[in-house]
């Protein structure tokens, strides 16, 4: 763990939530379930809470920790550092993951003639500039924003209400159960598991008591919002035209008459893109800091954001295969990092646990 | 200091390089702005597209008249191309500047075009991401240029006009008020086949000079099977399919004759907070659907002097009457959606929600079931006042 960096309690919350509303703002793997894609969600949501309460388990039992320290500490400096090599890996990934969601996000509705490289690098340059000055920044950063982004998607659930036509719900389970176990599983794994990231974040919460409350109450409370935002474009598009759009929400905010709301979206995308890129590349940094004994951070701010930048453009070749991959991989990829290893971690330390009590 | 000033070089190559200019700015004397779109085919099957542009003029501030009607004009220009993205970048060679869609609000699709199948012409209209989905999309038996370029008697926008007509006579009932968005949606859907309002010339019956022989006019809408058009509907037969997916939409009239030798004795009733609900019925394995409205009426016209509305008789019989019209403009619809096997009521999109099992077994057969499938109207319509007069 890095010293001297302390993040309050409010600034932890909101960083949870901004970071699980992130790109799930405009992506919805739920979609593929059709009419039934609330119930997929709730499925994803409510494994996602499980998922959550292991990595607190993990992260209590291990105070002022953060995840490759703890890797070390169970599985010993080669299993436990190659695990945490792994990860490392799993962050940079992500980041790069979501900085391309949000260069095609941006590409395809908004700026459709500029170079996609070039929204990319100005967003980094801002997380750049955001994570040099330290974690407590980015969490300041994300209490005043935070807040915003859900009242803008607030607002533009709200004020499509009319448009709302409750039919869309129907035939329920018309498929079975298997379309909905599916896209639950995805829903799971984006955007709920990747809250495993936080494994790295937990240690600099200043009140250590405090960090199950805060972090179920976030969970729940970004879970709301993204349902909200599940139901509307649900209810507003219909099941046909939902799983048809490359980007949905952009979409359910065109069709308010007269008034332009997809903005908002794009706000959304915005700030919620660049506090989960933030919080990957920040988790990435201080993983190899902790993992080579380096004793700061902030030098590899700069080259781990130019390695994303790289990977992410050199990712796919297009955005077909984004959504091929988001769809039909990631899921089976990130088992290892979100589910696998905490798991063994949590039994591990469960029995230890066991163990020393009696 | 080499390190400092390397930083303000790098920050002021960084400024040279965002303060150039947005790479995707559009300024508005470069584009034009599209009300209308045309679609039409040309004899060798190939794209006509008209565009309806807002003619840019100087002072348009000054020509707002007090009707609220604008009196800039616009342009309608028409040209052909192989494909819609071809066409519309071809209209840069005619204007000189880029078509920006964001403000359009009609769609015109020429009888031809929809008979083809219609999906491969929307799909660019969906794709792209400056055009709204809630432009109104009308179909003409005429051709789609000639309809933009007709005169509307109020806008000098016809595309405007025509939307706002549309718009209109759906309250009538007599027009049916699609926009690209649902009509996409019907599309998509596999159990509910699209609906679209027309528009068309008529005579102009009033004797004024500066109204042209031909104007703009609302009546009717059209039925698809997929997305090939298949059929024409009636005014009144519009009205039917209004009953009963947006009646909410209907006020009125409905004109009930009064027996006797004066074959003008006349009462028109104007409607008011309908409600429709259609139930899957299955019984004894056969599929039946039933259709339940709702609606209360206003007396607004008795051509008929000699007896009030307040005779109990009389207002009983006109209470049986008004049932049996609207029950009579929804079979007239319903027998018409079974001739052409086009589903616009939804029925199978109906027994779908309610049972799923039972349409997936049927869905194959879905055609053969739905020409002799049996509807029943019930009607809970009942007159509830009279206006002013007794």
């Amino acid at each position: 763990m890095i010293k001297g960096e302390k993040i309050s309690s409010l600034q932890l919350s909101v960083l949870i939530m901004g970071y699980i509303f992130g790109s799930s703002a405009i992506m919805n793997p739920s979609a593929r379930a059709k009419q039934d894609a609330w119930l997929a969600y709730i499925i994803g949501w409510i494994g996602g809470l499980c998922l959550l309460n292991i990595y607190l388990y993990i992260s209590q039992n291990n105070p002022g920790k953060n995840l490759i320290e703890i890797l070390k500490h169970y599985f010993g400096n080669y299993l436990g550092g190659l695990l945490g090599l792994l990860y490392i890996w799993y962050f940079i990934h992500l980041a790069a993951l979501v900085l391309r969601n949000f260069g095609e996000f941006f590409s395809t509705n908004v700026y459709t003639d500029t170079p996609m490289s070039f929204l990319m690098l100005s967003i980094m340059t801002l997380i750049a500039y955001l994570l040099r000055k330290g974690l407590e920044v980015l969490g300041r950063f994300s209490e005043i924003f935070v807040p915003i982004t859900f009242l803008q998607a607030l607002i533009v659930s709200i004020s499509l209400v009319t448009l709302f036509n409750l039919d869309n719900f129907l035939p329920v389970l018309e498929f079975g159960f298997q379309p909905i176990i599916k896209a639950s599983f995805s829903i799971l794994t984006f955007p709920f598991g990747e809250v495993v990231i936080f494994l790295m974040i937990f240690p600099y919460l200043h009140k250590k008591k405090t960090i199950k409350k805060v972090a179920n109450y976030s969970f729940l409370i970004v879970g709301l919002i993204l349902l909200t935002i599940t139901l509307r474009d649900l209810l507003v598009l219909g099941p046909d035209m939902f799983a048809r759009y490359h980007f949905p929400p952009g979409i359910t905010a065109r069709m308010f008459p007269l008034l332009d709301l997809d903005p908002l979206i794009d706000n959304n995308l915005l700030i919620g893109g660049t506090i989960k890129m933030s919080v990957c590349i920040f988790a990435a940094v201080t993983g190899i800091t902790e993992l080579f004994n380096l004793k700061d951070y902030k030098v590899l701010i700069l080259p781990v954001i130019t390695i994303s930048i790289g990977l992410s453009i050199w990712l796919y070749e297009d955005l077909f295969q984004m959504h091929n991959w988001a769809d039909k991989v990631y899921p089976y990829y990130a088992i290892p990092f979100q589910i696998v290893i905490p798991i063994v971690l949590f039994i591990i330390i469960f029995f230890k646990n066991r163990h020393s009590n009696n | 200091m080499i390190n400092k000033r390397l930083t303000i070089l790098a920050l002021l190559i960084f400024v040279v390089l965002i303060l150039s200019g947005c790479a995707d700015y559009k300024e508005i004397d470069e584009t034009t702005l599209i009300k209308g779109i045309g679609i039409d085919l040309t004899e060798d099957e190939q794209i006509k597209y008209s565009l309806q542009i807002i003619q840019p003029s100087p002072n348009v501030s000054q020509g707002e008249s007090q009707n609220g009607a604008t009196s800039s004009g616009a342009v309608t220009i028409s040209v052909v191309g192989e494909t819609i993205d071809e066409a519309s970048r071809k209209t840069i060679s005619l204007t000189g500047r880029t078509p920006y869609y964001g403000h359009s609000e009609l769609i015109v699709i020429n009888e031809k075009v929809a008979k083809k199948g219609l999906q491969k012409y929307l799909d660019y209209l969906v794709r792209k991401h400056d055009i709204r989905g809630t432009s109104i999309m009308v179909f003409v038996k005429e051709s789609a240029n000639k309809i933009l370029n007709s005169k509307h008697v109020l806008q000098k926008i016809s595309a405007i006009g025509i939307q706002h007509s549309v718009n209109g006579m759906n309250q009538m009932g007599y027009n049916i008020t699609t926009d690209l968005f649902q009509f996409m949606t019907a599309l998509e859907s596999k159990t509910i086949d699209p609906v679209g309002g027309i528009i068309s010339l008529t005579k102009n019956l009033s004797s004024d000079k500066n109204l042209p022989q031909e104007i703009l006019a609302s009546f009717g809408g059209v039925i698809f099977k997929g997305d090939k058009l298949v059929d024409w509907l009636t005014p009144k037969e519009t009205r039917g399919y209004n009953w009963v997916k947006e009646p909410k939409e209907v006020k009125g009239p409905v004109i009930i004759q009064v027996p006797g030798k004066d074959k003008t004795q006349k009462v028109s009733i104007e409607v008011k907070n309908s409600a429709t609900k259609i139930r899957p019925v299955i019984e004894n394995n056969k599929i039946k659907m039933e259709i339940k409205i709702k609606s209360l009426g206003f007396v607004i016209e008795n051509m008929t002097p000699e007896i009030q509305i307040e005779d109990k008789k009389f207002r009983k019989f006109l209470n049986k009457m008004f049932r049996q019209t609207v029950k009579n403009e929804i079979e007239k619809t319903i027998q018409k959606s079974k001739q052409n096997g086009a589903d616009i009521f939804g029925f199978a999109q109906v027994l779908n929600r309610k049972y799923p099992k039972k349409y997936q077994q049927v869905s194959r057969e879905w055609d053969s079931i739905l020409k002799d499938l049996e509807v029943d109207i019930l009607i809970d319509a009942e007159i509830m006042r009279s206006h002013m007069l007794k």
